[in-house]
């Protein structure tokens, strides 16, 4: 069964100025790619060195503390399903799934002929161990993503049902395109074993490790065997070294001694665009699915909804791309363009008006104050800046807190900051999931509405289809956004650069969520 | 001599416990809660208590720093939060990384400095001595990070005569260790090259008006025996104590060339553990670096025992 839910935002380039033009009702991606990859023949010897911003703590898919080591797996452990690079949801290790009439749980079933690494065959038994595993097992973090599934009953070798809590578990599909759908050895965990260092055979992907060394690099060699996926391991062996400077990563892409890299500040995928125009480095920018925007909360001068709101009114997102040379694609949904929960007629109630916004501010009196903290060092950290100057001009009093990155959101989300620059509203596979994630749970971007809630509870029903669903969402959307507890402002540029040899560029899922899924990335001869 | 070093030995064991203390109760006293940080976005609040239990930080800062001093004395510097790798393993594979590129850029910066402060010293206020003071002014000026930023645009990426970033250890040859260590160690060696120069350009000037050095010339020996023989030895005094001194800031410099070329160092690692409040590694970290101050500032008081046989008697 296959959700189309999301279109790229890739194919808009060419309307990138109009669509600045058009603020506020969304808009398309910058682009202006000079060439996308090489489509050449394969040389299956080689190997394809990757640099990449985040880093990788442990290689244990249900210990991951961020989504930046996902990427690091993704060629190591397959997962039920996947998203392919326009956000498609497609089957993985589970060939189809569908909801029970009463939604009383989730079958799937599950593709045959696959073994792990270590000859273990994949088969209902081992989705059991592994849904047993992630929710059982001590300093999981994937709890929270499994906490829908009350039971599993295997119904043969092929075919597992998922027993679901009353009224959830529609998320689960998407769910389990992260790492929480990422599959290990049963025997592995009947072992116990510890695999954050050392995975051994515990994956079924394309690739096993040869080397690691956290925080710092990870060596693939690809594993015996044929892999089920026929796109899958089309290079000899993968190196990911973690480089958190963007300048090193193009210096290193420029000097050959990198293959494929990713930038999103401004500055740099500016650069990336005139070394694709130049010939130098095959270039593919899409839009982030993921909304750079200001987060709030009822703290202080913004326990006033006039506070908000004059917040709001301030920020002019097209004057936000303008200034970042068109990579931050004025939107200002919740949901991405083309998905099926987005409302494309849908109008912000805050679209930028300075005047309303200093009215508000005299209307409170005084000069309200608020601190807008930030990732330093981060895609976000210009944005913060000139957000601060528009909240100036309105008659806000912003200050600048910036953080270490890796702070910025578990101590968001643990309540210590009033409100965050952050491009870290990613649209989830399911609507529902990036309800329960931002708007009615810990972000609260609700604020405690009720009426929001009661809504994301119908909404989520998994027996109702997606034309059901969508005008709930759309509501949600909407009285979520009256809250202004969060403002939307625009889509970030994420740029894929690669050496000429590298194939398949623009193929590659997770990009749009600012992370990477290089399994069916080749290198040409 | 041994007498001494051991008793300069003890007297830095308060050092060694007060400087890691410091850091313990600065890094406690930095907002957020490490276990939030480590826990990550999506931790249910029972693994945030389980990680704070763990963490023990429901424990006074005092007691978790004993605790802590406790297991250092039976040699074991802890786990690391992120990785739970062994602190010990983890600063002894970066350790490799970092004292090659601080010992590169010392080397480079004593070779530099003795030769153009032996120059300068040549003809005072001559042209050569004139330029090799503005020259070492103007790198004393240039900060290490920019200077490496250049470096790495002129000879990485428009000419790519040396490597734009990483580090190949030692046993995967000495060529090309040496190659991805240029171009960090020459930004790194350019503040401690410059003070050399400065001073030995000034101490040399000082001995080189001294009797016996004019007693020197007049037995008719020659310019560079005067010098070299002669003169550098008591000139280096005051060039070995800035020495002792620039190791401590070279290491400290080391943080931003390791992050600009993306080097494995112990410089990245304890800026990556301070920004997740790794505690341990970073405690690790500190004190790595004081017993480095405390030995190199050891050999430089043993060293004036070689340039002056007086401090031996």
């Amino acid at each position: 069964m296959r959700d189309k839910w999301i279109r790229g935002s890739r194919n808009l380039a060419a309307v990138a100025v109009a669509a600045v033009a058009l603020a506020g009702c969304g808009g398309g991606a910058s682009s202006s790619t000079a060439s996308s990859g090489n489509s050449g023949e394969l040389d299956t010897s080689a190997t394809l060195r990757v640099a990449t911003a985040a880093p990788s703590r442990n290689l244990d898919p249900y210990l991951q503390t961020s989504v930046g080591g996902y990427g690091y797996l993704s060629p190591i452990f397959d997962r039920l399903t996947v998203v392919d690079a326009d956000g498609n949801l497609e089957p993985g290790l589970a060939e189809s799934w569908e909801f029970a009439p009463d939604g009383s749980y989730l079958e799937l079933k599950l593709r045959k002929g696959v073994t792990f690494h270590d000859g273990a065959p994949f088969d209902a038994a081992a989705v059991v161990a592994n849904i047993e595993r992630g929710q059982t097992m001590e300093g999981s973090t994937v709890v929270a993503a499994l906490k829908s599934i009350t039971g599993t009953d295997v119904v043969d070798e092929h075919t597992v049902r998922l027993r679901l809590a009353p009224g959830a578990g529609v998320e689960l599909p998407g769910v389990f395109s992260n790492n929480a759908g990422m599959m290990i050895s049963p025997r592995f965990i009947e072992a116990g074993t510890d695999i954050r260092n050392n995975p051994g055979k515990s994956g079924s992907g394309a690739y096993e490790v040869a080397a690691y060394v956290p925080e710092e690099s990870l060596t693939l060699v690809r594993a015996e065997g044929t892999n089920w996926d026929p796109e899958a391991g089309k290079v000899a062996g993968i190196e990911i070294k973690a480089m958190p400077d963007a300048s090193t990563r193009l210096n290193g892409l420029k000097t050959g001694a990198v293959d494929i890299s990713w930038v999103s500040s401004a500055n740099e995928v500016v650069e990336a665009q005139s070394l694709a125009k130049s010939g130098t480095l095959a270039v593919d920018e899409v839009s982030f699915r993921n909304v750079l925007g200001v987060y709030m909360r009822a703290q202080g001068d913004l326990a006033k909804p006039e506070v908000r709101q004059a917040v709001a009114y301030s920020i002019d997102p097209a004057a936000v791309s303008a200034l970042f040379s068109g990579t931050c694609t004025p939107r200002q949904q919740l949901f991405p363009a083309g998905s099926w929960a987005a409302d494309d007629s849908y109008q912000y109630p805050y679209a930028f008006d300075l005047d309303k916004a200093k009215s508000l501010v005299q209307s409170v009196g005084g000069a309200p104050k608020i601190t807008l903290t930030f990732g330093a060092g981060t895609n976000t950290e210009k944005p913060a800046n000139v957000i601060q100057s528009m909240l100036a001009a309105a008659g806000l009093d912003a200050d600048l807190n910036p953080v270490p990155n890796s702070q910025n959101e578990p101590r968001y989300v643990a309540g210590d900051f009033q409100s965050m620059v952050a491009n870290s509203f990613t649209p989830r596979v399911d609507p529902a999931e990036t309800v329960s994630t931002y708007i009615t749970g810990p972000y609260d971007l609700s604020n405690g509405n009720p009426q929001i809630k009661e809504l994301a509870t119908k909404a989520a029903n998994p027996t109702l289809s997606q034309d059901e669903r969508a005008p709930m969402y759309q509501d949600i959307a909407e009285q979520t956004l009256e809250e202004a507890m969060f403002v939307p402002i625009c889509n970030l540029t994420n740029a894929t650069v690669a050496t000429d040899k590298v194939t398949d560029i623009d193929g590659i899922a997770w990009v749009n969520n600012g992370l990477f899924d290089i399994r069916h990335v080749g290198i040409a001869k | 001599m041994l007498r001494y070093a051991g008793r300069r030995l003890l007297a830095a064991i308060p050092l060694l416990l007060v400087v890691p203390f410091l850091i313990f109760v600065l890094i406690d006293l930095a907002p957020g809660d490490p276990a939030v940080i480590l826990a990550g976005e999506d931790a249910t609040p029972e693994r945030l208590e389980q990680l704070r239990a763990t963490l023990g930080l429901d424990q006074n800062v005092f007691v978790r720093y004993l605790e802590w001093v406790g297991s250092v004395l039976r040699g074991d510097l802890g786990v690391s939060l992120l990785s739970d790798q062994s602190v010990a393993d983890l600063l002894l594979r970066r350790m490799a990384t970092t004292l090659s590129l601080v010992g590169f850029a010392m080397v480079l910066a004593v070779v530099i400095g003795l030769v153009l402060g032996v120059l300068g010293s040549l003809r005072p206020g001559g042209i050569v001595d004139r330029a090799i003071n503005v020259i070492a002014s103007i790198a004393i000026a240039i900060p290490a990070f920019w200077f490496g930023l250049v470096l790495v645009s002129l000879f990485a990426v428009s000419n790519q005569i040396f490597p734009a970033f990483g580090y190949v250890p030692l046993s995967d040859g000495v060529v090309p260790w040496f190659q991805h260590l240029v171009l960090p160690g020459v930004a790194l060696a350019l503040l401690p090259a410059a003070e050399v120069t400065l001073q030995l350009r000034s101490a040399l000037g000082q001995v080189m008006g001294s009797d016996y050095i004019l007693n020197a010339k007049a037995r008719g020996l020659g310019q560079a025996s005067v010098v070299l023989k002669h003169g550098l030895k008591n000139a280096c005094i005051p060039v070995v104590t800035v020495l002792g001194f620039r190791v401590a800031e070279v290491l400290g410099g080391a943080v931003t060339i390791e992050i600009i070329y993306s080097m494995p160092g112990m410089g990245s690692l304890a800026v990556n553990s301070v920004q997740n409040h790794d505690v341990p590694v970073l405690l690790g970290f500190v004190l790595f670096t004081t017993c480095v101050v405390v030995l190199v500032n050891l050999l430089v008081d043993i060293s004036y025992g070689y340039f002056n046989p007086k401090v031996r008697a």
